[in-house]
């Protein structure tokens, strides 16, 4: 059977959650990989381009939906709300989801929409729901920090979150006001 | 009033520009045209090209009858010529934004 199997990931991120980046060495041999864990989602990026791809992704997000974005929102209620309260306040976080990155991650951001009032991150077949900026955040903190640990820890890192983030507002402004499309002018009042 | 799709082109540095590629009555269409013509962008490229393409979607939504809705994607062509590749990305495209809403 050749066919294809395609398959999509999706998660809900609301608020801020846990952020931690960690470097990784296995037995096997002297590569260093890093595990990013953002709320219950956790990637281990096997290399530098799937790190700084990934990253380049948030910072498009951040520059693109930040300001389209609540500063933040409320979980809807899942349907057995009172056994999860109840096993929250002991304590237990296990990340929901393991996702391995290898190679240059196509990624896709979509703002906001008249009908999606959240921003959508795609990282090839991982997608993010950013409800709030809270959220938003809590991402980008994770990749502006695993890029800085990849500089110093992987080979082949050739830019900085800095300079993603530069780049994506420079998209961003550069549209917004410079060269702004004005379909309103032909219902504009008449004089 | 509707939604017109722009595909936009470089940043500041290299001089920022607009392309009209049409007006649709609905979102949902401007954002479908919008991922033919990110695929027909993709035809062109050459392996190991990223590409990155910018589109804004422009009409009525939360800021007001004008608002901006922009959508990014980067795609790394692997491949030479390879039609499978490029219906790949175009299911990619089509199953991603049906996360929307």
């Amino acid at each position: 059977m050749n066919d294809s199997w395609p398959m999509q990931l999706a998660i809900d991120a609301h608020e801020m959650d846990i952020v931690r980046v960690r470097p990784k060495q296995f037995a096997s041999g002297p590569q260093v990989h890093l595990k990013v864990r953002t709320g219950p989602l956790l990637v281990y990026c096997l290399d530098s381009k799937a790190v700084t791809s990934i990253a380049a992704a948030w910072a498009q997000a951040q520059a693109s939906s930040a300001h389209l974005l609540p500063a933040t929102s409320t979980r809807p209620e899942s349907t057995g709300g009172g056994r999860r309260r109840k096993t929250s306040i002991q304590g237990h976080a296990f990340a929901a989801s393991d996702v391995v990155a290898e190679g240059y991650q196509r990624w896709d951001v979509i703002a906001p929409t008249p009908a999606q009032k959240f921003a959508i991150v795609t990282t090839d077949w991982l997608t993010v729901r950013v409800h709030d900026r809270s959220a938003l955040e809590t991402h980008t903190h994770a990749w502006a920090g695993a890029v800085a640990l990849a500089a110093r820890c992987m080979p082949g890192v050739t830019t900085n979150f800095d300079q993603l983030l530069r780049d994506a507002f420079d998209r961003e402004l550069a549209h917004r006001y410079r060269d702004e499309p004005t379909p309103s002018r032909s219902t504009g009042r008449a004089r | 009033m509707g939604y017109q799709l722009y595909r936009r082109t470089d940043g500041i540095d290299s001089g920022a520009g607009s392309v009209l590629l049409g007006h649709y009555d609905e979102f949902e269409d401007a954002l479908t045209a919008r991922d033919e013509d990110t695929v027909r962008l993709f035809e062109t490229t050459v392996p190991g090209e990223v590409m990155m393409v910018r589109h804004d979607i422009v009409g009525p939504g939360a800021s007001g009858p004008v608002s901006f809705h922009p959508v990014t994607t980067a795609i790394e062509r692997r491949t030479v010529n390879d039609a499978a590749e490029v219906d790949e990305v175009r299911g990619w495209l089509k199953r991603i934004h049906a996360f929307a809403g």
